[in-house]
């Protein structure tokens, strides 16, 4: 569905639809995703970073920031993960659909064995891990020959 | 790691409204969410920040090109440089519409900046005007 180039492709880039295997081995190489979700004063977007674990999202957030309240609803959000080469020679991205959520049992599990460190976005104060599992996934990627 | 060092304050800042223009000025990556019938969306576009709007381009047929019909909006841009232990973001709010006057389409045509995020005949041009730009940035107490 996002694949929204179909239809007229010049010959020197290529846009393809990724698999959902394909999607999780990216979101495993990135660390800063964009949540997504409709707010009673606007549709949001925030940066977060994050780490991946068995097809989990795992990030931090402050006690009571709107990340916090929304886990509290578990509440529906989109997660965004892209990159770009400078001059666009790679570019992919991907994009999720669940909800966020306080860690259960097995979100601490995952937590505890995360190989890299689960930052917060700069500036401390995040202490609250969080988890989003989403419901489904998608992506592309395009290469353009140089 | 500030994650090592929770009990330290953050320094949040507001970012002034001018800054964050400067910010979007001087960017062309960054995402729009909106609300879609299956739920919240969020894109990546390459953008062009044109008379205080920020406009990209999109093929007829895609996605995107829901926002020829006014949506609500919200695009965000964002940095983060773990290393030096700062970040910053700006949200900008509005309605996305399709760009119909002749002397911005011909401007934003010449906007060579624009690298489309994907390939395809994007002929089609959406600006957002902003109701609001927010933005801040943030540091961690171990930066200096």
């Amino acid at each position: 569905m996002i694949n929204e180039a179909v239809g007229s492709r010049p010959s020197d880039s290529v846009v393809r639809t990724l698999s959902a295997a394909e999607c999780y081995e990216l979101l495993a190489v990135a660390a800063v995703g964009r949540i997504g979700f409709v707010s009673p004063t606007g549709i949001e977007i925030i940066p977060v970073n994050y780490r991946n674990a068995e097809k989990r999202v795992l990030f931090r957030t402050a006690p009571g920031s709107r990340l916090a309240q929304l886990a509290d609803l578990d509440g529906h959000v989109a997660f965004e993960v892209d990159y770009h080469a400078g001059d666009f020679v790679i570019a992919w991205s991907v994009l999720m659909h669940g909800e966020v959520s306080r860690l259960d049992a097995e979100g601490e599990v995952l937590l505890s064995n995360l190989r890299h460190p689960l930052l917060a976005w700069p500036g401390a104060g995040h202490t609250l891990a969080l988890q989003f599992v989403p419901h489904d996934i998608s992506g592309r990627s395009l290469m353009r020959r140089a | 790691m500030t994650a090592a060092n929770p009990g330290a304050s953050a320094s949040f800042q507001e970012l002034s409204e001018d800054r964050c223009k400067e910010l979007l000025a001087s960017h062309t990556s960054g995402r729009v969410a909106w609300q879609a019938s299956d739920g919240p969306l969020i894109l990546p576009v390459t953008y062009g920040f044109y008379n205080g709007m920020v406009a990209f381009r999109t093929a007829p047929y895609g996605v995107l090109a829901e926002l020829t019909r006014p949506t609500n909006v919200a695009f965000e841009i964002d940095e983060i440089d773990h290393a030096a232990g700062h970040g910053w973001s700006v949200l900008v709010r509005g309605r996305a519409k399709a760009v119909t006057q002749n002397f911005d389409l011909v401007t934003l045509w010449k906007m060579d900046n624009i690298l489309p995020w994907a390939s395809g005949t994007r002929n089609l041009f959406i600006a957002i005007e902003p109701r609001s730009v927010t933005g801040r940035s943030v540091r961690a107490p171990f930066a200096t």
